[in-house]
């Protein structure tokens, strides 16, 4: 397979983000750009240009909003087509990580601890003028409801129906909130190290958790029960489960601070692919010169993107003999 | 492709549908003018995409897209990546074909190696499990102690590279060890792994260390392995026994391993 290179951000590329017909991919990077390309044949189509790093970012299903959360203690609401800003929503911390719910009107943003402030999960509403009109909108928002906790949270996602939202915390827990209530319904502490991000299956009964501790597991997202465990040799700081295949993809890769304190290589970043059933490992694809920190599936699962430190976003579209692989007496979901 | 006129190429009596076209260009090279025929098959691919899909094809370009605010620093490139492959785990290609590699080696170990029935009778889950189980020692030998874990829990002191193994982990000194219950096993094919050793010499003695040597930048085996057996006796039986063993298309060879 041939790749993709998109390059334009200056920094670690830290989201990436594939609308849902897949046709354009979202991408968020430390330099304060957001880029927006077209998957087809790699053109730029736009950017978004914020005042500080951005972390995280989502777009809604019918592809016309934009939300990002930046290191500016803000998150940004965006009209994807023209690239305007429509709504900010100030916090008193930096945002960390940010989702639309299910349909689109709900969002939640994590926002990170201080001094003063506990780290917390605040659901926001979009209010239907906001889709409607492409007017900058002056208003300031109040949160919903807001989840305070006494553990750093690093990433948030909505479960199955928006009846919960399930976060990843620093101590390797992972947590679970009533979304209506706040109220908190459940925990898991299988990592020993910091969980970097959660994804779920397309389907969302399936949670894969990317922790420090090299590994990175799966989960059945109502119960949290622990089902499967797959072993890296370097920390985990993204994994996702395919849509297409009975296929999960980890990666990560010690960071360039820490490899005079740690005992392997700093010499391979690649994605790695393991059965989601046996665990085994099925392959690698390698390319990146520095951690890997975010990837993301094609909605089809025909291809998948990676973005690293080195500021490079790899495209990649899998090989037919990737495709037609036996994977099991399932063969091929969906 | 360069041809004279009044030659005829053996590729202009390929037939003419509508798909090929026939481009005729003049060049002059050296003071001399050739005429470069060539034909180019053109092919239709539709490819269906939903209606929303084609309508966002057609969007402005917005943001630095434009060219606008390019400045020094910035450079937007998309360039095709080199070729790079899926690097599949050797012995993982297809599930299928692990097990079915499982069960042939299985079958040739039945046939060629235990025929007597009473060492048969020795082998537990020679029928039906393959795979894990090890060889479990009769009751009378209960005094024999268990075998020594071979994945050491890493430590976080430091360790010299020259003191690494390939795992990375701390090797045990090869001095300490004590040589006279370990054999030496060669002429291994690189697809064989240390789980596969350890099934195969398992099913013979109380297995206390398998070491197969590998290359520590490729992680791919030398072909040459040392098992270690709880007693001696374990380990000239293993040689009797499974010294010649064709194993995939190779001859093993195993001995005492010298010290």
């Amino acid at each position: 397979m041939k790749p993709f290179l998109l390059h334009a951000h200056t920094k670690p590329i830290s989201w990436i983000k594939f609308n849902r017909e897949g046709d354009l991919i979202f991408v968020a990077s430390k330099d304060a750009l957001v880029t927006v390309w077209h998957t087809h044949n790699g053109e730029l189509l736009g950017s978004y240009q914020h005042s500080g790093a951005v972390t995280c970012l989502d777009v809604d299903d019918s592809t016309t909003r934009l939300i990002t959360a930046c290191a500016d203690q803000n998150a940004y609401l965006w009209d994807i087509q023209t690239g305007k800003l429509i709504c900010q929503y100030s916090q008193s911390t930096p945002v960390r990580s940010i989702q639309f719910a299910e349909g689109g009107n709900l969002f939640l943003c994590v926002t990170d601890a201080s001094y003063k402030n506990t780290p917390s999960i605040q659901i926001y509403s979009i209010p239907k003028e906001l889709y409607e009109s492409n007017k900058p909108c002056e208003k300031k928002q109040i949160a919903r409801l807001k989840i305070e906790q006494d553990v750093k949270i690093t990433h948030a996602v909505w479960g199955p129906l928006n009846e919960t939202i399930i976060c990843g915390c620093v101590d390797g827990s992972i947590r679970q909130y009533d979304s209506t209530s706040g109220q908190c319904l459940g925990k898991s502490e299988d990592h020993h190290k910091d969980i970097i991000k959660i994804a779920l299956s397309k389907d969302k009964m399936l949670l894969i958790s990317a922790s420090l501790d090299n590994t990175a597991k799966l989960y059945e997202t109502k119960t949290l029960e622990l089902l499967k465990t797959y072993k890296s040799n370097e920390p985990v700081n993204t994994a996702a489960i395919s849509p297409y295949k009975n296929h999960i993809v980890l990666a990560g890769g010690i960071a360039a601070q820490d490899v005079t304190l740690s005992l392997g290589k700093s010499t391979y970043f690649n994605s790695k692919f393991f059965h989601k059933v046996f665990e085994n490992k099925l392959g690698e694809v390698r390319g990146h010169f520095g951690p890997i920190h975010i990837l993301a599936f094609t909605p089809d699962g025909h291809g998948f993107a990676s973005g690293g430190e080195d500021g490079y976003v790899r495209l990649h579209y899998f090989d037919k003999d990737v495709l037609e692989m036996n994977d099991g007496p399932d063969g091929p979901m969906d | 492709m360069t041809t004279d006129e009044t030659q005829k190429s053996w590729a202009d009596e390929v037939e003419d549908n509508d798909n090929l076209k026939t481009v005729v260009e003049y060049k002059v090279k050296d003071g001399k003018k050739y005429k470069i025929t060539k034909k180019v098959r053109t092919v239709e691919k539709t490819t269906k995409v939903p209606k929303g899909v084609e309508e966002r094809r057609k969007w402005k370009k917005f943001g630095l897209a434009t060219g606008e605010k390019l400045n020094g620093d910035v450079q937007i490139t998309c360039e095709r990546g080199e070729d790079i492959f899926f690097e599949k785990t050797k012995g993982t290609i297809s599930l299928v074909n692990v097990q079915n590699e499982e069960n042939l080696r299985l079958e040739r170990f039945k046939t060629q190696l235990f025929t007597a029935a009473s060492v048969l009778a020795e082998i537990p889950g020679i029928k039906g499990e393959t795979s894990g189980k090890a060889y479990r020692p009769p009751a009378n030998r209960s005094e024999v102690s268990s075998p020594a874990p071979t994945d050491e829990p890493k430590k976080s002191t430091y360790v010299p590279p020259s003191a690494r193994n390939a795992a990375g982990t701390t090797s045990t000194n090869m001095h300490d060890r004590d040589q006279s219950h370990t054999v030496r096993v060669s002429n291994l094919s690189d697809m064989i792994t240390e789980q596969d050793l350890r099934n195969v010499f398992g099913k013979v003695g109380l297995l206390e260390r398998v070491f197969l040597v590998t290359d520590r930048e490729t992680r791919i085996s030398k072909g040459f392995a040392f098992i270690t057996y709880s007693t001696r006796a374990e380990a000239e039986k293993a040689i009797e026994k499974l010294n010649h063993l064709k194993w995939d298309h190779l001859i093993l060879s195993v001995e005492w391993a010298k010290n």
